[in-house]
C-alpha cells in the first residue's frame, strides 16, 4: 500500500497534490515519513488522521510548503516542490490556505490586520480587500472584535481568526490542522460548513483531525498515518481505486 | 537607472509617510534605542570627519594657491628705500607679475614680532635684507627666473623666493589630511553599515516566527526584505538627523570658541563656510540610504536560511 499511489478522490479532477514515495528525515536522523504516496484530486474533500507522532504535522508541512521532502517526489499543483526555487515557492503558497493548530497569529496586529495579511503580502491595496475582510469576520462571529489584538481573544476566537486568514484569499487548497479543536460544537459545525462552502466553490480541502465522529459523518476519504507511513484507514479504499 | 531612482523615491516616501497600515515586522524597542544611539554617534562623527575633509581640502587649496600666487624677493643690496622702490618698479614690469610692493622696514619688523621677538634695536643694528612682495598671475610659469635675471641686469644682488620649498610640504601635509579625513569617513560609514546589517539579521531572528508566517501566506523574500528595509530606512533617517544636529552643534560651538579668541593670524581665511551646511543636510539621507541598503542585503541573506 505504502509504495503504491492511493487516489483519494472525493470528486473527480486532476491531482492537486501528488506525492510519490515521499520521505522526510530530519537532521537528527529521525525519519518522520517513509514512502508516502498519494494523490489529492482538485476539488476533493479529505481528512487526515492518525495518532500523535504519526507524522501528520510533517505531512502537512510538506503540503503547505514549509518543508521539502528528503526522499521521493512531492508535486503541488503539478510543480515538484523539491526542485522549486525560492521565487516560485510563495506563488504556490498563495494557492494554499492553512489553519494552524496553534493559530500562528501575529500578536501586534489586530484581528482584521491578521486576516488581511495574505492580501498585503501580495500588494493588494487595502481598499480592495477591506470589505471582504469585514464580511468574513462578521461571518465567523468576530464582527465586534475587528480591532482587537489576538492576546485579548479566547482560544476559539483566535482559531476563527486563523480560519478567516486561511480562507480570505479563496485558496485552491485549504489545509486545516484540528480546526474544530478549540471551539464549541456549534462553532465547530459552522466552521465545517464554511469548509464545505469553500469546497463547493472548487477548493480542495484537507482537514487533519482526531475527531473520528466528524470523519465518519462526512463520509469523505481519509488519509491515515501511522509511524510515518500512510496506511489504509477505515472507510478508505485501497490503492488507485478512489472512493466517492 | 530611472526605475531604481523611482523605487528609492517611493521607498523613502513610504518610509516617511507610512502606508497607514501596521508594520508587519515591527521594531523591537529594546533594539531600536541603542542602535539609534550608535548610528547617531557614527553619523555625528562622520559629519565631523566630512567637515574635517572639507576644511582640509579648502586649507590645502588655499595654502597652495596663496603660495603659488606670491613670491618674495630678498634684496641684499642696495638696501636704501629709494633703490628698493626702483627694484619694485622693475619687478612690476615683468610678465606675469600682478603687483610688486616694496616692504617697509617697519613692516618687516612687524613680521618678526609675530614670533614674539621684539627686535627693534637688533634690526636697526643689523644689515637686514629688504623685501619685495610680488603677486603672480595664475598659471604663469618661469616668473621667478625672469625676476632674477631682470634684477641681476639692473645690478641688484637679490634672491627670489618662489615658496616652492613650502609648496611641496603643504601638498604632502594636505594630502595626508585629506586621506586621513576620507579614511575616517569611510571607516565610519563601513562601521555603520556593519552595525545595521548585524541589527537587521538580529531583527529577523527575533521575528523569525512572524517571518515564517509571512512566508506561509505567500510573501516573497523581497517583500519581507522591503519590510525590514523600510524600518531601517526610518531608523537611519532619524538617527542621521540626530547625528547631523549633534555635529552641527559641535561645529557651531567650536567655531564660536575659535572666533572668540581668534587673532588676525588665526582668523585668516575661514576653513569652513556656510556652503558646508550641505554636509549636515545630506547626512541623514546618506545614513538612511546606507541603513536601508545594508538592511536589505542582510535581510535577503538571512531569509535564504529560512523556510
Amino acid at each position: 500500500m505504502n509504495q503504491q499511489t492511493s487516489t483519494l478522490s472525493y470528486r473527480q479532477g486532476g491531482p492537486i497534490v501528488h506525492f510519490d514515495r515521499v520521505g522526510v528525515t530530519y537532521g537528527s536522523g529521525t525519519q518522520a515519513l517513509r514512502d508516502v504516496s498519494f494523490k489529492l484530486d482538485s476539488g476533493g474533500f479529505y481528512f487526515l488522521t492518525g495518532p500523535s507522532g504519526a507524522g501528520k504535522s510533517t505531512l502537512l508541512k510538506l503540503m503547505y510548503l514549509a518543508l521539502r521532502p528528503t526522499q521521493g517526489s512531492a508535486k503541488m499543483f503539478g510543480v515538484n516542490v523539491g526542485e522549486t526555487n525560492r521565487y516560485n515557492l510563495p506563488l504556490l503558497r498563495r494557492k494554499i490556505g492553512v489553519v494552524f493548530q496553534d493559530f500562528r497569529l501575529l500578536p501586534h496586529l489586530t484581528v482584521a490586520q491578521n486576516v488581511a495579511m495574505p492580501f498585503r503580502v501580495r500588494g493588494v491595496p487595502a481598499i480592495d480587500y477591506a470589505e471582504d475582510v469585514d464580511d468574513l469576520l462578521r461571518w465567523v462571529g468576530l464582527g465586534a472584535r475587528i480591532d482587537a489584538l489576538p492576546e485579548t481573544l479566547s482560544g476559539g476566537e483566535q482559531q476563527r481568526v486563523a480560519i478567516a486568514r486561511a480562507v480570505v484569499g479563496k485558496p485552491s487548497l485549504l489545509i486545516a490542522d484540528e480546526p474544530t479543536g478549540n471551539v464549541d460544537p456549534e462553532m465547530g459545525a459552522r466552521i465545517i460548513r464554511l469548509f464545505i462552502e469553500l469546497h463547493k466553490l472548487g477548493a480542495t480541502v484537507l482537514i487533519a483531525t482526531h475527531d473520528l465522529d466528524l470523519v465518519h459523518r462526512s463520509g469523505a476519504p481519509v488519509l491515515r498515518l501511522e509511524a510515518g507511513q500512510l496506511t489504509q484507514a477505515p472507510g478508505l479504499k485501497t490503492a488507485s481505486t478512489g472512493r466517492r | 537607472m530611472m526605475a531604481a531612482l523611482g523605487r528609492s523615491w517611493r521607498l523613502l516616501l513610504s518610509a516617511l509617510s507610512g502606508s497607514g497600515e501596521a508594520a508587519l515586522l515591527p521594531a523591537d524597542s529594546r533594539q531600536v534605542r541603542p542602535l539609534t544611539i550608535v548610528v547617531s554617534i557614527m553619523c555625528a562623527l562622520g559629519c565631523l570627519a566630512a567637515f574635517g575633509a572639507a576644511a582640509g581640502f579648502r586649507a590645502a587649496d588655499t595654502w597652495t594657491r596663496d603660495l603659488k600666487s606670491a613670491m618674495t624677493i630678498v634684496v641684499q643690496s642696495p638696501r636704501d628705500d629709494a633703490s628698493l622702490t626702483r627694484a619694485a618698479q622693475i619687478v612690476s614690469g615683468i610678465e606675469g607679475v600682478t603687483r610688486a610692493d616694496a616692504m617697509s622696514r617697519d613692516r618687516a619688523k612687524d613680521l618678526l614680532k609675530n614670533y614674539g621677538i621684539d627686535m627693534d634695536a637688533t634690526l636697526d643694528a643689523l644689515p637686514a635684507p629688504r623685501l619685495i612682495e610680488v603677486g603672480v598671475a595664475t598659471g604663469q610659469n618661469g616668473v621667478a627666473e625672469r625676476l632674477d635675471s631682470a634684477l641681476k641686469r639692473a645690478g641688484y644682488v637679490s634672491f627670489v623666493n618662489d615658496h616652492s620649498r613650502f609648496t611641496g610640504e603643504i601638498l604632502r601635509t594636505s594630502t595626508v589630511v585629506r586621506v586621513l579625513a576620507l579614511s575616517t569617513l569611510s571607516a565610519l560609514i563601513i562601521a555603520a553599515i556593519a552595525s545595521i546589517a548585524f541589527a537587521a539579521r538580529a531583527a529577523l531572528e527575533t521575528r523569525r516566527e512572524a517571518v515564517e508566517i509571512l512566508h506561509l501566506v505567500g510573501a516573497q523574500d523581497e517583500f519581507v526584505a522591503r519590510e525590514v528595509q523600510k524600518r531601517f530606512l526610518r531608523l537611519g533617517l532619524g538617527a542621521g538627523a540626530i547625528g547631523a544636529l549633534g555635529a552641527g552643534l559641535i561645529i557651531a560651538a567650536g567655531l564660536a570658541i575659535f572666533s572668540f579668541g581668534a587673532t588676525d593670524l588665526t582668523r585668516g581665511a575661514p576653513l569652513l563656510k556656510w556652503i558646508d551646511i550641505w554636509i549636515l543636510l545630506i547626512a541623514p539621507l546618506i545614513t538612511g540610504g546606507a541603513s536601508a541598503w545594508a538592511a536589505h542585503v542582510a535581510a535577503r541573506a538571512t531569509l535564504r536560511d529560512l523556510i
